[in-house]
């Protein structure tokens, strides 16, 4: 891939999903890129971007996404977030009301939920009368079976703190297992995100965790999915999205709010 | 039957109970492809205040995203309020190969404004003859800021030795600092060219 070529593709996939791929990640990407241009059959980047940038199902670009993006998920991930969630917004939610809902949409294996849980569990411990939960959902029921088995590799937990691992995790082997007293608090259940009637039961949500999911969308079906959210929140609450997504891209009805430790929209 | 679902649906977007409702109503008239259901949305988009309700309006035109839609959206772009005529270009964009015919005829409309929001909504389409289109932009219309955007279009999606040259002749009809800026940076990005 020429530097020229890098930049079209670049500038493309920036101005579809939010995401920019530095000059220095111009290696990382001609390599997936190439893997694309094999699987699709094109023999040269020239004739797969003009049918990637000509193609109306879109699936093409998701699927190059799906390869640029680290699917890899793992517990206390983007942890800044994480701080934003338990040190600012829990606080602020704690004093206007005593139950808490929070939703992670694309829950994959489990990992974003159940730190949600130790999360909540460690900041709202001791606070009399204050009650919550952590809805968990995914369009995919393999691996809502296995979030709820809750059994991690030593990979899933590293960034997992030491007090925390001994407190909420359970050594099996060479895996550990989520305390029966977190998972109790999750509930798992499979969820399409573009399901209108599905989607219009999920309602009272403080919180929404989406992180790297809505990439995997075309624009039409995002639009529509940011608007589902906007209907499950409650008046004020808020909505994370994965570092590299902007919602402002999708859709203006959200409110950008700067907090000390990131940014998050709010209804 | 229809008919009165449509109008039903109307009527709780306009002025239903809750704002949820109303959200409701615009996204439940997408999924009817409609002319009616079309010409509904349009008319509350046009005069809709809340923004939520606009991009519930939006989406489900978008979803219905046929040549009757491409046609109504056309006429967005003539609107005083930018955010409609931001919507037109973003449902002409989307839907792609429905609004083909309409975009051919609204990048020869009087308004160079208009023409811009075409050539928007061309650049931003999976339309495939918009490489074609970018060209006779670029070599025909008359007014640099048009020209300019249909350079910048075609910087991204040329891949043939004679989008480049277009460009490079396209050089010549403008003088301004800005036009000549905006070919230097789409011959620079088709170097390999």
């Amino acid at each position: 891939m020429t530097a020229e070529e890098f930049i079209k593709l670049r500038d493309f996939i920036y101005r579809k999903t939010g995401i920019y791929f530095e000059e220095r990640k111009k290696y990382y990407v001609e390599s997936r890129v190439e893997d694309r241009i094999k699987a699709t059959g094109h023999d040269n980047f020239r004739s797969y971007f003009t049918w990637l940038r000509f193609d109306v199902t879109g699936k093409e670009l998701q699927e190059l996404i799906n390869a640029l993006t680290v699917n890899e998920t793992y517990f206390f991930r983007e942890y800044y977030q994480l701080k934003c969630f338990a040190e600012e917004i829990l606080p602020e939610i704690v004093e206007k009301k005593s139950s808490i809902r929070v939703w992670s949409a694309g829950c994959s294996t489990g990992e974003e939920p159940y730190t949600l849980a130790i999360i909540m569990e460690e900041m709202l411990e001791g606070i009399s009368g204050v009650t919550w939960e952590v809805h968990a959902t995914d369009i995919n029921t393999e691996v809502i079976e296995k979030a709820e088995v809750g059994l991690y590799s030593q990979r899933s937990v590293r960034l997992v703190p030491e007090e925390y691992k001994m407190r909420y995790f359970v050594a099996k082997g060479e895996f550990y297992e989520i305390v029966p007293e977190v998972k109790k608090k999750v509930k798992f259940y499979q969820l399409n995100l573009m399901d209108a009637t599905a989607m219009r039961k999920m309602s009272g949500f403080d919180v929404i965790f989406c992180r790297n999911v809505l990439i995997y969308f075309d624009d039409a079906s995002r639009r529509q999915v940011a608007l589902y959210f906007y209907e499950a929140l409650t008046e004020g609450g808020y909505i994370f999205l994965g570092h590299s997504e902007s919602m402002s891209r999708i859709t203006p009805i959200f409110k950008l709010r700067r907090f000390k430790n990131a940014f998050v929209y709010q209804k | 039957m229809l008919e009165v679902k449509i109008s039903e649906l109307a009527e709780q977007m306009k002025s239903g109970k809750s704002k949820n409702e109303r959200i409701q109503a615009a996204l439940d008239l997408g999924s009817i492809k409609a002319k009616e259901a079309v010409d509904v949305l349009v008319e509350q988009l046009l005069v809709e205040e809340d923004e939520v309700v606009r991009e519930a309006i939006v989406t489900s035109l978008i979803k219905i995203g046929d040549e009757y839609v491409a046609n109504r959206a056309a006429g967005l772009l003539e609107s005083e309020d930018a955010y409609v005529r931001n919507a037109g270009v973003e449902i002409l964009s989307i839907i792609g190969e429905p609004a083909i015919e309409i975009l051919q005829k609204m990048i020869n409309h009087p308004d160079r404004d208009v023409r811009i929001l075409a050539v928007n909504a061309l650049g931003e389409s999976h339309i495939r003859e918009t490489i074609r289109y970018l060209r006779r932009v670029i070599m025909e219309d008359d007014d640099e800021n048009v020209v300019a955007s249909a350079i910048e279009y075609l910087s991204e999606l040329g891949f043939e030795k004679e989008d480049k040259e277009v460009v490079m002749k396209a050089a010549k009809r403008f003088s301004s600092p800005f036009f000549q800026y905006t070919v230097k940076s789409a011959i620079e990005k088709m170097a390999d060219l």
